[in-house]
């Protein structure tokens, strides 16, 4: 299998990484050339002056090929969600290999939380397909009996899809699952951050699905400003909430539909009756999955004194058996993405006591799994989403406060809460507003294609995965078809009106129609 | 308005809204409001826009009734968690999504049902428990200042608040944080309303409009087909969101059309439509001059008669129209109905797709095959088939547009559904912690290959019972077979038994 991911000036063992930020125009790969624009605008072979818009011809062609109908059989969107499906399997180690470069990911955690979870949705949207795309039948009244009334399930047209760096195959896989078993048209345009997935993107998976109608664009926040510019049907945007509002604000001005998944600081509530080790190894391992750069991940635990006591040397028996006893070189644990976001977090742990690691190596980009204690709310580490794996303790006094605490703050993603008792749970769920919710465990609601996956508040708006994915990229059009006669029937409603129509109008609009099909 | 916002922010966080019996007092309440001052609101609509007391009941109070009904209903019903199908890694779980109030919504009304756009959006804010701003359109003052007075006498005063003013008001306003946004009206406005709940990200649902084309199919009862194209273009003097706002059909067809809406005015209005009780008029001087305006340069078919003093508009037709003319390039929302010609159905789909997404679509034909291929064919926010304006009237279809037409939709469960967050839950327990040694590192490749099994199998109960159902059924027929002989043995010494006891 030829390799892609050469060029970068990157090795694939983690010490040689630099981390360097992105350049503001990635150089154009030859390979992609064929459809892809040419951010930097003059080099790669294209004569465009630098002021020329390098999307317009993309977003031309694939706005001819929606309106051609193209993407409208059921066949031909099959088709897209197979090359998907071949794409993930014919290129499994060029993708493990790009993840480990950008996150340090192991193979373990690229199975579960990229490719198998990408591939979920790919098989549950070809299984489900045809029945999703069915007209949806909807309950008539009286007035309506007659009639043919349903709800048709129409794609939006040109959907643009801005994903993140942190899973960034999945996040780019699973939201273009949705659009394609949609019949949209699709511009991906996935992180610069993530490097080497962002390569294997551009220039490997457009070749499994048809270019006429996919494109994957490449750049960073200029890029994107000029990309917003143009109109878009649908909008979809992973990221944090402050670029979100950027995102909805373009969106604003052409009137786009939009999905948010943003993010937020996801509480971890710990009862005292609960078993330390238990929580402490469930808490510990969804924190420092993929080096705790998830949006669902328990961003800080609200416990007793007591509690935390117990629950201190559990987290270090937890990690110590994770990571081993020098978590920097367990193959299992992941890297930070870049300086800037290597700078940020080892700037929050001198904030509090740190009880367990705290060790950081800027070469390695490496953050130790990081307890602490004795934080104050108004510390940076509790102001922002830390992203990273340290996890600060907040002691509360009781349930109440623990609510109360949350409640005073932005709606997150996730929240979490842990006891024996599953009245703390039922109340902590009852008294509280998120994202999602998982009581005793971390985000394991994510696997679940049934549930929606989506924030609220300023944790975002929208939702996706499974059949909510193929909903959010569908327009719901109301449909209602009449027979041509029994204008008879029909006439009351004009003018000139008596008060015996009036009646007669208000029988034949009441929704409970008689199950009886005496018409 | 900062502080009236809090007000109501304060009241929802106190949870009084939430439990189910709060949600259905007041929508009784409201009901009891509708029933009981009834006249009082057909009077306000009435004086806002010149209508009849019977098409303000039948246009606007009747939809209110309907949905409160409807909602009081089925609120257990949507209210409730529903449970979420589960896969092998939950399936000792519980999991479903609880719907949930979102917060604090703003409802901005629009002017031309002034009464329905601001009490439908209400009905399923308040069934979904929130707490509700209602800012009415300032343009239809009666029905504003009504509003103003009588919810606070039958509502919860802190949960519900209305709150009255122009421009400038609704921009302070929209300063604001809120939890969902709902608007009513043009598209310009739509915009800033998103760009303002940008800020704040805020879910926004845009209730907006367009140019709603109805196309007539040579081979179509054209009888009917004008006379309800003649009642939904004329109803509230044209001013009505999903009003057909121009009809497209081949050239020969033009002057048939021509001549039976001029029948079916006739029909509804009398000869002289001016005095006829039914028939509105113009909301205000700004939006009268503005619908003369595009009367010019056109031909006229019959109609195009005018009364400033009144704000008093003809039903008008407008034939062998100019697509490039002023008619055809905003939304007329008035009695003139400009009829384009075409060559053919595809040739209408062409026009159609060359312009904004409206908010409706209708089509007249008996070909069914050919109504099919228009609507496959276009995109709008809903459509009617050889009818207009209906499928607004059934709750269980989603009513909003698409594109330029708006954003979201709502009425009857639309409605709960969209002012409520869905929030998914799991809820786990602490024991079986020795299975979860499967996803704890250090790792290997054999934990992979049990995550992918585990992953990419959903569990289905339904499945799990057939496959232990034929698993029995195999087990039974293969105990049989081995144990024939036996089996046969203890069957014939029962028999023997038997037989003997019942031979005395």
């Amino acid at each position: 299998m030829p390799s892609h991911v050469t060029g970068s000036g990157r090795g694939l063992h983690p010490t040689q990484r630099t981390g360097a930020p992105a350049a503001p125009y990635p150089v154009p790969v030859a390979e992609a050339s064929r459809g892809l624009p040419d951010p930097a605008g003059g080099s790669g072979g294209l004569s465009c002056p630098p002021r020329m818009d390098p999307f317009v011809d993309t977003l031309q062609r694939l706005r001819e090929a929606f309106v051609s109908g193209r993407t409208r059989p059921a066949e031909f969107r099959a088709a897209q969600l197979k090359g998907l499906s071949r794409f993930l399997q014919e290129n499994k180690q060029l993708l493990q290999e790009a993840l480990a470069q950008d996150l340090h990911k192991s193979a373990f955690e690229a199975e579960l939380s990229e490719i198998s979870i990408s591939q979920n949705e790919i098989n549950l949207a070809l299984r489900n397909l045809r029945a999703w795309m069915k007209d949806e039948k909807v309950s008539k009244n009286l007035a309506t009996q007659l009639d043919s009334a349903f709800i048709r399930k129409e794609p939006f047209g040109l959907v643009l899809i801005l994903s993140p760096w942190n899973y960034p195959l999945n996040l780019s896989l699973g939201p273009l699952v949705g659009a394609l078993a949609a019949g949209n048209c699709v511009v991906l345009k996935p992180s610069e951050i993530s490097k080497s997935t962002e390569k294997v993107l551009a220039e490997v998976l457009p070749r499994y699905l048809d270019q006429s109608c996919f494109a994957v664009v490449l750049g960073g926040p200029q890029e994107t400003g000029r990309l917003l510019e143009h109109k878009f049907d649908y909008i979809f945007f992973t990221g944090n909430p402050q670029v979100g509002k950027i995102i909805m604000t373009a969106a604003a001005k052409h009137l786009t539909p939009i999905t948010l998944e943003l993010g937020g600081k996801n509480p971890c509530y710990v009862d005292d009756n609960c078993d330390p080790q238990t929580v402490a190894n469930r808490v510990a391992f969804f924190r420092c999955f993929n080096a705790g750069q998830t949006c669902v991940a328990p961003d800080y635990v609200l416990c007793s004194p007591e509690m935390q006591a117990r629950l201190v040397p559990a987290l270090q028996s937890a990690i110590t058996r994770f990571y081993g006893d020098d978590p920097q070189s367990s193959p299992n644990l992941g890297r930070i993405i870049s300086q800037k976001h290597f700078q940020r977090l080892r700037g929050l742990l001198s904030f509090g006591r740190v009880v367990i690691g705290g060790q950081s190596d800027e070469s390695d980009l490496y953050i130790a799994p990081t307890v602490l204690v004795d934080v104050q709310e108004t510390d940076p580490v509790m102001q922002e989403e830390i992203f990273g794996p340290i996890l600060p303790i907040v002691n509360v006094r009781s349930l109440g406060q623990a609510i109360d605490f949350i409640n005073r703050r932005e709606k997150p993603l996730a929240l979490y809460a842990f006891s024996n008792n599953s009245q703390v749970v039922k109340r902590v769920l009852a008294q509280t507003s998120s994202g999602g919710f998982c009581g005793n465990d971390g985000f394991m609601h994510l696997t679940l294609a049934s549930l929606p996956f989506g924030g609220v508040g300023s944790s975002g708006m929208g939702n996706y995965h499974g059949k909510f994915s193929f909903d959010t990229f569908s327009h719901h059009r109301a449909c209602l078809l009449r027979p041509p006669g029994l204008e008879k029937i029909y006439a009351i409603r004009y003018p000139p009106h008596t008060p015996r129509n009036l009646r007669v109008l208000l029988m034949a609009l009441e929704t409970r129609s008689c199950s009886c099909t005496l018409l | 308005m900062e502080r009236e916002v809090q007000r109501v922010r304060a009241a929802f966080g106190s949870g009084r809204s939430r439990p189910l019996t709060f949600r259905r007092r007041q929508l009784e309440a409201l009901r009891a409001m509708v029933q009981e001052r009834e006249k009082d609101i057909l009077a306000a609509i009435g004086a806002d826009l010149s209508k009849s007391e019977f098409n303000a009941y039948s246009q606007e109070v009747i939809s209110v009734l309907g949905e409160i009904d409807l909602m009081l209903e089925k609120l257990p019903e949507w209210a409730a968690a529903k449970p979420a199908q589960r896969n092998l890694l939950t399936m000792l779980d519980e999991a479903y999504i609880q719907p949930e109030p979102l917060g604090v919504v703003l409802i901005i009304g629009a002017w031309n049902y002034p009464f329905v756009l601001t009490i439908q959006p209400l009905i399923g804010a308040i069934a979904a428990g929130n707490a509700v701003i209602i800012k009415p359109s300032e343009v239809s003052e009666n029905t504003a200042k009504l509003l103003a007075k009588l919810l606070p006498q039958y509502l919860d005063q802190d949960l519900y608040a209305v709150v009255n003013g122009g421009v400038e008001e609704t921009t302070e306003l929209l300063k604001q944080r809120f939890d969902h946004i709902l608007y009513t009206g043009n598209t310009a406005v739509g915009k800033i309303v998103m760009q303002a709940a940008a800020k704040h990200l805020t879910p926004v649902t845009l209730e907006l409009g367009g140019k709603s084309p109805c196309f007539v199919d040579r081979d179509c009862d054209l009888d009917v087909a004008c006379r309800r194209i003649a009642w939904g273009k004329f109803m509230n003097c044209g001013q009505t969101c999903i009003a057909p706002d121009y009809v497209l059909c081949e050239p020969s067809l033009q002057d048939q059309i021509v001549r039976k809406v001029q029948e079916a005015v006739k029909e509804f209005y009398g000869e002289n439509v001016k005095e006829s009780p039914d028939y509105e008029r113009i909301v205000n001087l700004r939006h009268f001059k503005r619908i003369q305006s595009l009367l010019e340069g056109q031909k006229i078919a019959f109609g195009g008669e005018m009364d400033e003093a009144t704000r008093y508009i003809a039903p008008t037709v407008l034939t062998d129209v100019d697509p490039d003319t002023k008619v055809m390039q905003e939304e007329i929302f008035g009695p003139i109905l400009p009829i384009v010609p075409v060559k053919n159905a595809d040739e209408a789909i062409q026009f159609i797709n060359e312009r904004e997404k409206p908010l409706a679509f209708y089509v007249f034909s008996h070909n069914s095959k050919l109504i099919k291929r228009m609507i496959d064919g276009t995109s709008s926010g809903g459509v009617t088939g050889n009818d207009v304006i209906m499928h607004f009237m059934l709750s269980s279809l989603p009513f909003g547009g698409v594109g330029s037409s708006g954003m979201g939709a709502y009425h009857g469960k639309h409605s709960f559904d969209t002012f409520s967050h869905q929030r998914p839950c799991l809820l786990k327990t602490l024991k079986r912690e020795g299975a979860n040694q499967l996803r704890y590192p250090p790792n290997s490749q054999s934990k992979v290959d049990w995550a992918k099994f585990f992953l990419l199998k959903q569990f289905n109960r339904g499945k799990l019972g057939l496959l232990l159902l034929t698993l029995l059924g195999v087990l039974a027929a293969v105990l049989i077979k081995r144990y024939q002989a036996v089996l046969r043995t203890k069957a014939l010494l029962l028999f023997l038994a038997v037989h003997r006891r019942a031979i005395p």
